[in-house]
């Protein structure tokens, strides 16, 4: 019962082309909202609210879907509370409420195995000299773990002589990282980190005093919003050409994922297109109606993953705009959707009676 | 003062008061409405033209002729208002009807940009050049958020208007004032309609589009978020097509004029699932329409329900209202307007006033949510922006009549 990962563990993470991923995702998206309707009592008030009925729902498209911001505000889990073995947080701009996603030790260990199936499909099975352009505080300060620390600290199994190149006060260590890129002369190196984070805390840093390497063979793995760096006007591109301005030769994957879907994530490859791997999927909706959009066509994204089985996040409708840009043909030869992000919508601005004085 | 920038007029505000209905405010008014009628920035404003529309020389002479004419009133000094920063022309009406009754202002402008506000503030600055002696009463300032500057102004008012609901109330109101200061308070409101489903199910093809239009106007026209307009719509004779007819109707004269925000597209979805979880068992089913509109049907109310259903952008709870009983559990002073139709008025106004409801201040038929006027929260917005000059005669004269002039 339930979709279990060995199902595909003989599959490439980009090895099923629409038809067969559709053949999957009917049956897999409909036994975890079964699941979730029969354990979950807060989700089923909503299905049962809107009238959906689990046992007619069949396209992927058509399974009731969780705002993410529920998350923040309910709490919603679909095993017993002793099953719960971590309760992940979001980041959350400050003073915004945070998610509250409840995993079990199936759920948990489903996340670790597919992020590093996916992974693992672009660097090579084996561990890699590590540099984590960020500091090590994030792990040891309670408060800082977040999704942003266990990000790092998810990544890590992939790495070896992990090194972070940032100290507790975010400062660049030159030292620590010409270190680092010394001792693994030669060899393929992988750094990870976040992507405003690394723009202004390594690249910027590392401009200002003049360092620069040439890597042979470096791959950097990066996450989380653009907007610093839009406000900015730095594009992909832009980024990308920074960090082999200040490495070398770098393998750039900006990955996409959130806290209430971790381990399905999102990879951009080498032709800069965003994949859905095998374990999740995506599905752009008009904001006028929810309608599904089509190629090109520009909405909001909901996000699909096969993964969440403690909590009822396997169709999750985000707050981010995006549009698909091609399924099955992108010239890296990875199967399914791949698609592009425009950011967070925009917030709304409402009329009105209230709130005069202090707001302006 | 530094960090306050005057938009009309300047620190040296002229503070003596004129009598109510003075003629040269009243000239003002009429000159004012003429001027934003042959604008034409502020002919495509629609809440600027209704400014226009009351300000007009016949309405305002309505309203004067109106009153008692023995009662001798006069203005209280100076106003300060503060405008809500979300309701674009609120601040020229609440300068208006202040001025009416006498008063020299001091009006803080909203601070959000509506194109509405420099466009209004425009023809006004050029209109009171023509009319010294309400000129010189006149200022508009806007400044940002200072406690300080605001603590000025309120030092110096003898009425102070404000809007803006229960926060901002309270943070006025601890600002010190003169001891006979006048506030006139708009806290937070709560309203609702009473439509009657027969009614709906009878009108015809363009009875029933004017109702969805005037609904239209109480609600999505300030994003369902101004006081008056209806959280929740109460049917009565809810058996039969016309609730949903009306709900269609609604949604083809909203899909041809509202602009829905994604964001708002995507807070009433994630309210509506909170709700089905918060609200349940009293949630009977939720039904959007595309996301113009939705409905969460309820099977019963919850506790502090003028506080806890609330809607925007076109959220909307209903219940089926098979007597009015029910009102006197929901009603508490919170409640400001009830938007009725097809059903008889009085019938509402004697149950508030046979139950002793603390609320409900207006009843108005469905598209009028929006007029505001001098009534305004149940408050004579005239007398209370005014004194009354009491006289009494000594006893034996004229009759033996004590007071010539009513109380």
């Amino acid at each position: 019962m339930g979709f279990s990962l060995e199902d595909l563990a003989g599959t490439d993470p980009y090895g099923l082309d629409k038809n067969e991923k559709k053949k999957l995702y009917r049956r897999a998206l409909s036994e975890l909202t079964h699941s979730h309707y029969r354990r979950c009592p807060p989700y089923r008030l909503i299905v049962d609210a809107y009238g959906h009925d689990p046992e007619k729902i069949q396209d992927p498209e058509d399974q009731p879907m969780l705002p993410v911001r529920l998350f923040k505000e309910l709490e919603l889990l679909s095993v017993p509370h002793e099953e719960v073995v971590k309760v992940m947080t979001s980041s959350g701009s400050t003073g915004q409420a945070v998610s509250r996603i409840f995993l079990d030790r199936d759920n948990s260990r489903k996340q670790s195995r597919v992020l590093t199936r996916i992974i693992n499909s672009f660097i090579g099975p084996k561990r890699l000299p590590l540099l984590i352009l960020d500091t090590e505080m994030v792990k040891r300060d309670r408060a800082m773990f977040s999704a942003r620390g266990a990000g790092i600290v998810g990544f890590s199994t992939f790495g070896l002589d992990t090194t972070y190149a940032l100290d507790d006060h975010m400062n660049l260590k030159a030292d620590r990282l010409k270190a680092f890129i010394d001792r693994h002369a030669g060899e393929t190196v992988l750094m990870f980190g976040y992507t405003a984070i690394i723009w202004e805390h390594t690249l910027g840093e590392m401009e200002k005093a003049g360092l620069s390497f040439r890597l042979e063979d470096g791959i950097l793995f990066h996450i989380g919003g653009w907007k610093k760096l839009r406000d900015q006007a730095v594009d992909a591109l832009a980024y990308n050409e920074k960090v082999r301005s200040l490495f070398g030769r770098v393998r750039v994957h900006n990955y996409y994922g959130m806290a209430e879907q971790l381990g399905s994530v999102f990879v951009e490859c080498e032709h800069g297109h965003m994949h859905c791997s095998i374990y999740s999927d995506v599905v752009v909706r008009r904001p006028e109606d929810f309608a599904v959009l089509g190629s090109g066509e520009r909405g909001l994204l909901e996000l699909l993953s096969l993964l969440p089985g403690s909590y009822p996040g396997h169709v999750l409708l985000t707050e981010d705009e995006g549009e698909i840009a091609g399924e099955d043909d992108c010239p890296c030869g990875r199967l399914g959707k791949y698609f592009k992000i425009h950011g967070r919508i925009k917030g709304a601005e409402i009329r009105g009676c209230s709130d005069t004085y202090e707001r302006r | 003062m530094s960090g306050v920038n005057y938009l009309i007029g300047s620190e040296d505000i002229c503070t003596r008061p004129l009598r109510t209905f003075d003629e040269r405010i009243c000239a003002l008014a009429a000159d004012f409405s003429t001027a934003l009628l042959a604008d034409g920035e502020i002919r495509t404003m629609p809440d600027a033209l209704s400014l226009a529309f009351w300000c007009r020389k016949a309405n305002i002479k309505r309203l004067r002729d109106a009153r008692p004419p023995e009662e001798r009133r006069l203005g209280r000094g100076l106003a300060f208002h503060i405008a809500p920063a979300n309701v674009p022309v609120n601040f020229a009406f609440s300068y208006i009807f202040s001025a009416l009754a006498g008063n020299a202002n001091l009006v803080r402008a909203p601070s959000r940009p509506f194109s509405q506000v420099p466009a209004v503030i425009r023809v006004l600055k050029a209109v009171l050049s023509g009319h010294p002696e309400i000129e010189k009463r006149t200022a508009l300032i806007s400044y940002p958020a200072d406690d300080e500057i605001t603590a000025a102004f309120c030092a110096r008012a003898d009425v102070r208007v404000i809007w803006g609901g229960d926060a901002t109330v309270e943070k006025i109101r601890s600002l010190k004032s003169k001891p006979g200061c006048q506030d006139i308070c708009f806290a937070d409101r709560f309203s609702f309609a009473i439509l009657d489903g027969r009614a709906v199910e009878e009108a015809g093809e363009t009875a029933l589009r004017t109702l969805a239009r005037n609904f239209y106007n109480d609600t999505y026209l300030m994003d369902q978020n101004a006081c008056s307009s209806p959280q929740i719509i109460f049917w009565r004779n809810a058996a039969g097509p016309g609730r949903e007819k009306f709900w269609a109707a609604v949604e083809k004269e909203a899909a041809g004029r509202y602009r829905l925000q994604a964001a708002s597209a995507v807070a009433k979805f994630d309210q509506s699932c909170r709700e089905a979880v918060e609200l349940a068992g009293l949630v009977k089913h939720i039904r959007r329409h595309g996301n113009l509109i939705y409905r969460l049907s309820l099977a019963g109310l919850p506790e502090e329900a003028e506080t806890r259903l609330r809607g925007s952008c076109g959220y909307f709870y209903e219940y089926d209202l098979e007597n009015f009983g029910l009102l006197k559990d929901l009603v508490s002073e919170k409640c400001q307007t009830v938007t009725y139709y097809g059903l008889d008025p009085e019938i509402i106004r004697d149950f508030v006033l046979d139950e002793g409801l603390t609320g409900i201040d207006r009843i108005v038929p469905v598209g009028s949510a929006m007029d505001i006027g001098l009534i305004w929260d149940g408050f004579d917005l005239i007398r209370s922006f005014s004194r009354l000059i009491d006289l009494t005669y000594p006893k034996g004269m004229d009759g033996g009549c004590e007071k010539k002039t009513p109380s």
